[in-house]
């Protein structure tokens, strides 16, 4: 199927609405190593989704359009980028990949970014290799996006149902979390490993 | 797969509704909200190419083991074999493999291919920058691919068990929370932690006996047992696959005509139903090949003034013989065969002097391989 059949179906069918949690197994990330390996870090709003099929046609990936509100570490490439998702919904078809944040037409977030590596792989989309200077992807996957709720309350997104009950990852107001964040960016940047704690 | 891609609907709304996740008051376990059909056997290729662990495929095997014990006639994931893949990809085949994803926390992906409610692929890919192990140390492949083959499945992620979406240690069993999951989805029995595997199979190789000599058709035959069923046996000469066979009794005719002699060693695998493997092997001695073109004639000797006559024998070296100490030569004695004469391996002619003009005179020569064993026989009748 052509691609820009694909897109008058997207259009159509407002993919926007939901990508599921993500599940994998994964090393636990703290903030210190988030703050330390992103390439930049961002809050802002999602702007827009849209599902497409990779160049090769093996894969689908969500893009999400996302208006930077604030820079926390930089630079980005301006004020609307593009982060690239692996997973998505197509028509009836859809992927679902571990890890993967979730996003929602219009959610607030703060997210820790890398540059998307060689946009014009045939695994990455073409609106990816269109836009390369402004296509991100989330550093560290699903532990690297806080979704921002309307009380001011940031929580990792991707992992919803166990942060739930799990204290050391409860949602923390959005203050406190840029606080940390900037104070962190103050210190020298350091090799530590990664923590393997649950 | 692919032509799914044609016929591509606006379903969305519809299809959204059934993958949100659903949790369970009474248990901890979490869907995704996609299943396979029940009853459904799902086979999964292996790329075995981490170059960091040995041992991956069968750590994978008994992950799969541990999911499709809960109930075998519910959902099963069974080993199809090898694969050369090593990414994932919509192509309708289940995939595992190990790829370099780079240093991150990830230690490995699930792609799950979804129509509706119901799964059509999955592919599972670790990240090879990881450290693996299947002994104990680091990132334990097995439980790794216990949680992973969990989403495939259908379990999300989950605040207990092995469904816990961070790795904390070696667990290589369906705990109970996820256990019922499964069995919500596909029945059984929810029973307790650990639940009762369905155990590997085993083998024997019971003929040749190890060690023996062995030249020409020989049958290799192996019997082989399951607490649920053998799904095949098979057979591999120096790790060549011979042969497959799917039922009783296990056996295959192998030619060694073709093959150079000496050592060899004969293998087979046995598989269960869900993919667990067993194997045994021996070695066999391939004797040298007969001679070529063993020929010969009865010649007057003209060198001596009486009449004396000789057998003037010749013969060549077979092109399958290597590692060939010399060649005997046998004459027939009544029914027994007498040692003529023995010569190195770059002797191929022998005149026997003074024989009876008119006897007939019936000889064989063999090669001798390395270990001073004889090997198949080239005859002749000399008249």
């Amino acid at each position: 199927m052509r691609l820009s059949k694909f897109r008058k179906i997207l259009r159509l069918t407002f993919v926007a609405a939901l990508l599921s949690a993500a599940e994998a197994v994964m090393i636990k990330a703290p903030l210190s190593d988030l703050v330390e390996g992103a390439e930049a870090i961002v809050l802002g709003r999602v702007q827009s989704l849209q599902c497409t099929w990779s160049l090769d046609q093996s894969l689908i990936v969500t893009i999400v359009t996302f208006k930077v509100q604030e820079v926390l570490k930089g630079p980005v490439s301006g004020p609307l980028i593009i982060l690239q998702i692996p997973g998505g919904l197509i028509g009836d078809i859809g992927l679902k990949v571990s890890d993967t944040p979730s996003f929602r037409q219009d959610e607030k977030a703060l997210i820790f970014l890398k540059m998307l590596k060689d946009p014009n792989s045939p695994k990455n989309s073409h609106l990816a290799a269109q836009n390369s200077r402004s296509a991100y992807e989330v550093f560290e996957r699903a532990q690297g996006k806080f979704a921002i709720d309307e009380a001011g309350m940031a929580e990792v997104s991707g992992y919803e149902l166990p942060y739930r009950d799990n204290k050391a990852e409860k949602p923390l107001p959005l203050t406190e979390l840029k606080t940390k964040i900037k104070a962190l960016l103050r210190r020298a940047p350091s090799s530590r490993g990664k923590s393997h704690e649950k | 797969m692919k032509n799914n891609k044609t016929r591509l609907r606006a379903k969305s709304g519809a299809f959204l509704a059934g993958v949100g996740a659903i949790a369970c008051a009474a248990f901890a376990y979490v869907l995704m909200g996609m299943k396979w059909p029940v009853g459904s056997n799902v086979g999964y290729s292996v790329n075995a190419n981490s170059a960091k662990v040995a041992g991956e495929l069968a750590a994978v095997q008994s992950a799969a083991g541990s999911w499709s014990a809960i109930n075998p006639s519910g959902f099963r994931l069974t080993y199809q074999g090898s694969t050369s893949v090593t990414s994932e990809s919509c192509n309708g085949q289940n995939t595992i493999c190990w790829e370099n994803q780079g240093a991150s926390s990830t230690l490995a992906t699930t792609y799950t291919w979804y129509s509706g409610g119901t799964i059509l692929e999955n592919d599972i890919v670790f990240n090879e920058a990881q450290n693996w192990s299947t002994s104990g140390g680091d990132y334990d492949v097995e439980t790794v691919a216990l949680h992973e083959m969990g989403h495939v499945v259908g379990l999300d992620h989950s605040n207990s068990g092995i469904m816990t979406p961070y790795y904390s240690g070696i667990r290589r069993s369906v705990d109970s929370d996820a256990r019922a999951g499964f069995v919500a989805m596909y029945g059984g029995s929810v029973g307790g932690d650990g639940p009762a595997r369905d155990l590997p199979p085993s083998v024997k190789l019971t003929s040749p006996a190890p060690g023996t000599a062995v030249s020409g058709i020989v049958t290799v035959a192996a019997t082989a047992t399951d607490d649920i069923g053998v799904q095949r046996v098979e057979f591999f000469s120096n790790e060549t696959l011979m042969t497959r066979d799917t039922s009783a009794p296990y056996q295959y005719a192998w030619d060694t005509s073709t093959l150079f002699n000496g050592s060899f060693t004969l293998k087979a695998i046995a598989y269960d139903t869900i993919g667990q493997t067993a194997q045994a092997q021996i070695a066999v001695i391939v004797l040298p090949h007969a001679p070529r073109n063993f020929s010969g004639i009865k010649k007057n000797n003209s060198s001596t003034l009486l009449e004396q006559y000789i057998n003037v024998l010749s013969w060549e070296e077979h092109e399958k013989n290597k590692d060939i100490r010399g060649y005997r030569l046998y004459q027939r004695d009544g029914s027994d065969w007498i040692l003529l004469a023995e010569f190195d391996a770059q002797t191929f002619v022998f005149l026997h002097k003074n024989v009876d003009k008119r006897k007939t005179y019936t000889y064989i020569v063999k090669a001798v391989d390395a270990g001073d064993r004889d090997g198949d026989g080239a005859g002749l009748d000399i008249q």
